[in-house]
């Protein structure tokens, strides 16, 4: 008697175990493939570890009396290996084939060297204001004097924009000598310290040469040839052209007692550009009549 | 269901020996022809061996119908293993004789000079490894007397393989070697038998896959693939008549063919 | 009164600040001086990377290469200060690895160390490069960017303390003297 379900059920028994050996081969192979993907990786990084520690070392250590050894290093620790002469020699030659690296010094901070007012610094200028009230006694000078002197000054052919507070030192000087030394007025050098700092501030935002070489003239104005000295420099720093800057500087040396130094910058400066007036300030220097 | 699809399929796989359902193969049918060609030689017996299931019934059968119109052919199917009955049985089939008394072998060969024929009658005998030592002596001695011609079966077995040497190497005879289809014969052979009886349909139902599940199943011997077959069948015809839907009319599933493997038991489940 | 006012003033405009002093001395190549000024305002500029970078500059043109410790560890929050660190430091061990090689004979052939420009990796480089016998006390060797100009190397032995001695000769004139210890 032909029983169908009997023999659906007995089929299914049987395709499962047919399926056993099957599924049995791929997990043999699938270990099979780990067990050898495992064993190579792991040859892999065996090999790897070898070459890290054949390669040269930066630093000796200290040496016995017997025997001279090199250190190395590896890469992941910096506790120094012996290492056999052999090898040594073998690095050495390795290493003589490689290029040298060669570090080179970086001079860029010096740019971030501005003049910043310090607190030694404002005293004195605070006291320097104060006598200055007591000795020069200049008229105070209105603006349309101001002007007017102005219109008669107006030698030099270049008038820059900064250089507007020029005629007024000037004007100031010719005021003095008209005006009678009994009429009291003051120079208010706080205000000029104000304005030089705020063109300082602008200069070190932008080193525009320009502003620089303003507050160079304004110091050696002021007879602070150090930092008028320094101002000329910069700006003989950034634009090496300016003559103005030069003149100043060796102005300023020539001031601080430093004639020969003074002497050899207008020397240099001169072989290089043959200027008229750096030539002619030599000369005054020389005979000291600056 | 008696006009189902798959009854009259089933009745072609019965394991039955039909010369009429004799399937003509290539490799079947050059042995048949050198049969029959030995048959004509003057040989005294003509060995006819395979495995069980080979088709060497039906290949005996086959010879005794087409040799039946010209000469004398006897054909025993089944052995007659009482040598007495055996001689008795073939007096009465070859030379008319009919006797209720035993007739012995001294007797039965003064019987088979009194007649001549034109053609020495031919005496096919299947299943021949069930004739016990003495009675295949008598058969060989009766060959030598060219009196009678033999061809006989025998299953490919250890012990016929013996038998055959021991007791026909020394006389002149042919023996013809059946052995199992190949998977390719085995398709023709199905697909074959499905198209004489006009199953063309089911004929198609059968691909490569299939036949080649069934020769692996049944080794390629017909008698296997006879069984296996129909169980396949009746268990087609059972899904026919309760599980319609899952009747796939265009294939044979091999599902179907493993389960009528192990309804056959030829897979233990 | 007026004239001591007058110095009073210069004095102090002189003055000007310990960083502007520094920048001033550097300026003038005083370098002795910057660097000690630079040292002992150090404390008060801790943080003031250009300050401790011109201050090891100087130190450095002073060839105070030991001075140059303090900056090396101090110059760590830029690029450029950091990079300048490395300048230092290469050359404060070079130093002290040619000093040990030529008075305790330590071969120091073998090393193969980043450089620099300075005249002291000059020399190293030089004297590690030198395959021939280096018992002898005077070390001569000739630029390979500038033929005219050659090292002499050698130590000077002072009372309390061995010195190593690197001349340049620019034509056989002698043009400068580097003295470490």
């Amino acid at each position: 008697m032909l029983n169908v379900q009997e023999l659906e059920r007995q089929w299914f028994r049987y395709k499962l175990k047919s399926y056993i050996p099957k599924i049995a081969l791929f997990t043999l192979l699938v270990i099979l493939s780990i067990i050898v993907l495992l064993f190579f990786l792991d040859s892999n990084s065996s090999s790897n570890n070898s070459s890290h520690i054949s390669k040269v070392s930066s630093t000796p250590t200290p040496v016995s009396e017997e025997k001279k050894s090199v250190t190395k290093k590896t890469s992941a620790t910096s506790t120094p290996v012996p290492l056999h002469q052999e090898e040594a020699v073998a690095v050495k030659k390795k290493m003589n084939i490689q290029e040298r690296l060669v570090l080179q010094p970086s001079l860029n901070f010096i740019n971030s060297l501005q003049y910043m007012p310090e607190e030694s610094v404002q005293k004195p200028l605070e006291k320097k204001a104060l006598t200055k009230e007591a000795l020069i006694k200049k008229p105070t000078t209105t603006k349309e004097s101001e002007l007017k002197i102005v219109e008669h000054k107006n030698i030099k052919p270049v008038i820059e924009k900064n250089t507007q507070l020029e005629p007024e030192k000037d004007a100031l000087v010719l005021v003095s000598q008209k005006i009678a030394p009994h009429t009291n007025f003051t120079i208010n050098v706080q205000e000029e310290e104000t304005d030089i700092q705020d063109v300082i501030k602008r200069f070190h935002n932008n080193k525009n040469t320009k502003l620089s070489l303003f507050v160079a003239k304004r110091f050696y104005a002021l007879k602070k040839y150090k930092y008028a000295y320094n101002y000329a420099l910069m700006t003989n720093n950034l634009n090496s052209d300016i003559e103005e800057s030069w003149l100043i500087a060796a102005k300023s040396l020539s001031k601080l007692n430093k004639k020969d130094k003074a002497i050899s910058l207008l020397t240099q400066y001169i072989d290089n550009t043959k200027s008229v007036q750096a030539t002619m300030l030599l000369e005054q220097i020389k005979n000291g009549s600056l | 269901m008696e006009n189902s699809l798959f009854s009259k399929p089933k009745e072609v796989f019965l394991d039955v020996v039909n010369a009429k359902d004799y399937i003509q193969l290539d490799s079947v049918s050059t042995i048949y022809q050198s049969l029959k060609d030995s048959v004509k030689k003057p040989l005294k017996m003509i060995l006819l061996y395979g495995r069980p299931g080979t088709g060497k019934s039906m290949l005996l059968q086959k010879l005794y119908q087409d040799l039946s119109k010209h000469q004398k052919v006897i054909i025993y199917h089944t052995p007659l293993v009482d040598e007495k009955e055996f001689l008795r049985s073939l007096a009465r089939d070859v030379y008319a004789y009919n006797t209720d008394s035993e007739i012995n072998f001294t007797r039965f060969n003064e019987l088979s000079n009194h007649y001549n024929f034109d053609t020495i009658p031919l005496v096919l005998l299947d299943e021949a490894q069930l004739y016990s030592s003495a009675l295949m002596e008598k058969i060989r001695l009766l060959s030598d007397s060219r009196k009678i011609k033999f061809v006989i079966t025998l299953h490919k077995t250890e012990k016929e393989d013996i038998i055959a040497k021991e007791h026909f190497q020394t006389r002149i005879w042919e023996s013809i070697e059946l052995k199992n289809s190949s998977c390719a014969e085995l398709k023709i052979y199905i697909q074959k038998k499905l198209m004489k009886a006009n199953c063309f349909d089911i004929a198609n139902m059968f691909d490569d896959k299939n036949s080649k599940l069934i020769h692996s199943l049944t080794e390629g011997n017909y008698r296997y693939t006879n069984k296996l077959l129909f169980s396949l069948f009746h268990i087609l015809h059972w899904y026919e008549e309760h599980q319609p839907s899952k009747v796939n009319y265009q294939h044979v599933s091999n599902k179907i063919i493993e389960m009528a493997a192990l309804d056959s038991g030829f897979i233990n489940a | 009164m007026r004239l001591f006012i007058l110095v009073f003033l210069l004095h102090v405009t002189l003055i000007a600040g310990p960083k502007n002093k520094l920048y001033q001395l550097y300026q003038e190549g005083n370098y002795k001086k910057a660097c000690r000024l630079g040292m002992n305002n150090y404390p008060q500029y801790t943080r003031d990377e250009t300050f401790i970078s011109l201050y090891a500059f100087s130190c450095l043109k002073a060839d105070y290469i030991d001075r140059l410790a303090v900056p090396i560890s101090a110059l760590k929050y830029s690029k450029e200060a950091r990079s300048n660190a490395a300048y230092f430091s290469i050359i404060l061990m070079q130093k002290k690895l040619l000093y040990h090689a030529l008075i305790d004979h330590y071969d120091i052939s073998m090393l193969n160390l980043p450089t620099t420009q300075h005249v002291l990796s000059k020399v190293f480089d030089y004297y590690t490069k030198d395959t021939n016998n280096k018992d002898s006390n005077i070390f001569h060797y000739t630029d390979t960017n500038d033929k005219r100009i050659t090292y002499k190397l050698y130590i000077e032995t002072h009372p309390h303390i061995k010195k190593m001695v690197i001349e340049v000769f620019h034509d056989k004139i002698l043009f400068a003297r580097h003295l470490y210890w």
